[in-house]
């Protein structure tokens, strides 16, 4: 179980996503307010901005490393500016057995792909069903993950219900694909047998739109066993929440958040960023997140239920 | 409290005799009660406490109107609730923690009890007369609020439409696997946390046996007064409330949550309706044992009233956050 924070509308300094808030992304590798766990497995970056050298490829960071302790993150983040970013915080359960380096780390953005994903959440028993997936997936996109994380395989699962999966894809589409890959996913773990509490929130954008999902499978049937899995019994419906007006940033008053008016910009965030939650809205249980561009630079904010 | 005319100083117990929350108990009782509590004064216009201040304190109002705000992203105050002589507020935080979710605002000159978090948790398992009395009654009032703000959700819905189809329907239940609710299981949930065995549990769920529901299934239907409280142990209850055909979940109960708080405990017709989401296990606590427990001073009794009275402070957070509504459908 992670943390991711998103971001799309007026360019900001990467550093006010990242450190600026009193709730920040980074703080929330080691200090959260709606979770337990530590979120130690390493940080991932992905930055879209008009000013960069060819706009479509995003600025990408992913060190297996805690945030806090990242100069170069640092100073990297107050001198860059971006206008959409999803920026991750890794959370690993404390096991030997954990997978823990730089091809783990979210978000994914395979090369050619037009968009990228990361996820907060965890399909248990991921192993058993891996290998299922197989007839899912587009075999070009098989050879591109590295990594051993369900998220990832999930990235190359929605990739490939696209049309074409390394063509520029509209929100419309993507929200489709989404769609298709929980009910794929759904079906396998039936055939598998597995019934566990599974969260999948997902976040996805290409720069120019956003979507985010919060979902879960067989919500409140936890394992039977000492695991940290066992012991989310104690906690909610994984969370997600979002803020959208105004720019982002400090406020005359000196405190952070999102400034009134014209839907110009929108944060999407597993919880909010700022400790003052006024602002902010929690996304429904079972729910996608739509942010798309409207034209004059303003943002729709959409919500599908999803079944 | 920011800006207000603060306790003063050590009260008579007959001033706190007057606080309606009080009425009946013994002088006795109050008087030992008048340790735990101090005194607060507000001018119109003065803050009890600010949204997303740190929370450590309950208050009961004895005259006067507390309005409890939430601000906009547009920068305003909007009024979510209006609370008078007798009722208290600021239980949730001492309950559940977390910062306060609403600005309370001195409508008028309004005066009333501070109890402070140690003394409330000490309150909460005390097994004395007045103790046990006021803890039922503040229990009651918060149920009591909960209904209120169910109610005002549904009178936001929008009266023809918007919400999701009414597919769930009357099931008849099997008796669940015992693997499913093993004593070890059930002593892990959420209610049971400050429970210290499986004997403790079994003392409040009695001899209910758990009940294994399919996908769907109604557990209360529009204006059903729901006999047992219902207690999730695996899957989750979709809880909504309604107008005509609109409908809003205003909740999702997971493991360790309870169901139909405010039709148990007032005897009257439940502000919400529920089904399984998924499949699910619950137990039937009889709402006539809940009731009880309100007012058993024994220990068994003071932890489950003070898990009952946690989870009606959850419920009520949760009817409160400023949730979004979904604007159409999709599959998975």
């Amino acid at each position: 179980m992670c943390r991711f924070a998103a971001y799309l509308g007026e360019p900001i300094l990467i550093e006010d996503l990242l450190y600026e808030p009193d709730g920040a992304l980074v703080h929330q590798a080691v200090d959260t307010e709606l979770m337990s766990l530590l979120n130690l497995g390493g940080f991932g970056l992905a930055a879209w901005d008009p000013a960069f050298p060819d706009p479509t490829r995003p600025l990408t960071y992913r060190v297996p490393t805690l945030p806090s302790f990242d100069r170069n993150l640092r100073a990297l983040a107050g001198k860059v500016r971006a206008h959409a970013m999803v920026a991750h915080v890794r959370g690993v359960v404390y096991d030997s057995r954990e997978s823990v380096g730089a091809h783990n780390v979210h978000p994914f953005l395979f090369d050619g792909a037009s968009f990228a994903l990361a996820q907060n959440g965890d399909l248990h028993d991921f192993s058993r069903m891996r290998y299922d997936l197989l007839d899912h997936i587009d075999p070009r996109l098989l050879p591109m993950i590295e990594g051993t994380t369900d998220t990832e395989w999930v990235y190359a699962l929605v990739l490939s219900q696209l049309r074409d999966p390394f063509a520029r894809t509209g929100p419309e589409e993507a929200a489709d694909a989404v769609v298709r890959s929980l009910e794929i996913l759904r079906e396998l773990r039936a055939r598998r047998g597995i019934a566990t509490q599974s969260p999948v929130n997902l976040v996805l954008t290409d720069g120019s739109w956003m979507l985010a999902t919060r979902y879960a499978f067989d919500y409140g049937w936890y394992p039977d066993d000492g695991s940290f899995f066992a012991s989310e019994r104690e906690h909610d419906f994984t969370s997600l929440w979002y803020t959208a007006g105004g720019r982002f940033g400090r406020r005359e008053d000196g405190s952070f958040g999102i400034a009134p008016g014209r839907t110009t910009s929108a944060v999407v965030a597993s919880e909010p960023l700022t400790k003052h939650t006024a602002g902010w809205f929690e996304a429904p249980e079972y729910s996608m997140l739509m942010l798309t561009p409207t034209g004059d630079s303003d943002l729709a904010v959409q919500i599908r239920e999803l079944a | 409290m920011s800006g207000a005319a603060s306790a003063d100083g050590r009260d008579t117990p007959v001033a706190l005799a007057h606080a309606p929350l009080l009425d009946g108990i013994e002088m006795a009782e109050i008087q030992r009660l008048e340790h735990f509590m101090a005194r607060f004064e507000l001018h119109p216009g003065e803050h009890l406490f600010s949204q997303g201040d740190e929370s450590s304190s309950l208050y009961v109002i004895e005259s006067g109107h507390i309005d409890l705000e939430v601000q906009t992203t547009a920068g305003r105050s909007r009024t979510i609730a209006s609370l008078g002589p007798g009722e208290s507020l600021g239980e949730n935080s001492l309950l559940i923690g977390g910062r306060r979710t609403a600005s309370a605002v001195a409508r008028d000159r309004t005066c009333g009890w501070i109890l402070y978090h140690a003394g409330f948790d000490m309150l909460r398992m005390d097994g004395a007369a007045g103790a046990v009395e006021l803890m039922a009654r503040l229990c009651e009032s918060a149920v009591s609020r909960l209904r209120r703000r169910y109610e005002t959700v549904a009178a936001e819905l929008p009266p023809n439409g918007g919400g999701a189809a009414d597919v769930a329907t009357r099931q008849q239940p099997a008796a669940a696997a015992a693997e499913l609710a093993t004593p070890e299981y059930l002593l892990g949930l959420l209610c049971f946390r400050e429970f210290f065995d499986d004997r403790q549990v079994q003392e409040v769920i009695g001899g209910s046996t758990p009940l294994e529901f399919a996908r769907g299934a109604v557990l209360i239907g529009p204006g059903e007064a729901p006999e047992d409280l219902l207690l999730v142990v695996r899957g989750a209850v979709d809880v909504s409330v309604r107008r005509g055909e609109a409908a809003q979940r205003v909740r999702l109960a997971g493991p360790g949550r309870f169901v139909g708080h405010a039709g148990v405990i007032e005897r009257a017709p439940s502000p919400v309706v529920a089904h399984t989401h998924g499949r699910l296990v619950l137990i039937r606590i009889p709402g006539e044992r809940v009731r009880g427990m309100l007012r058993d001073p024994s220990a068994v009794a003071r932890r489950f009233s003070s898990a009952f009275s946690q989870d009606v402070a959850r419920s009520m957070r949760e009817a409160e956050r400023p949730i979004a509504r979904t604007s159409s459908r999709a599959g998975a």
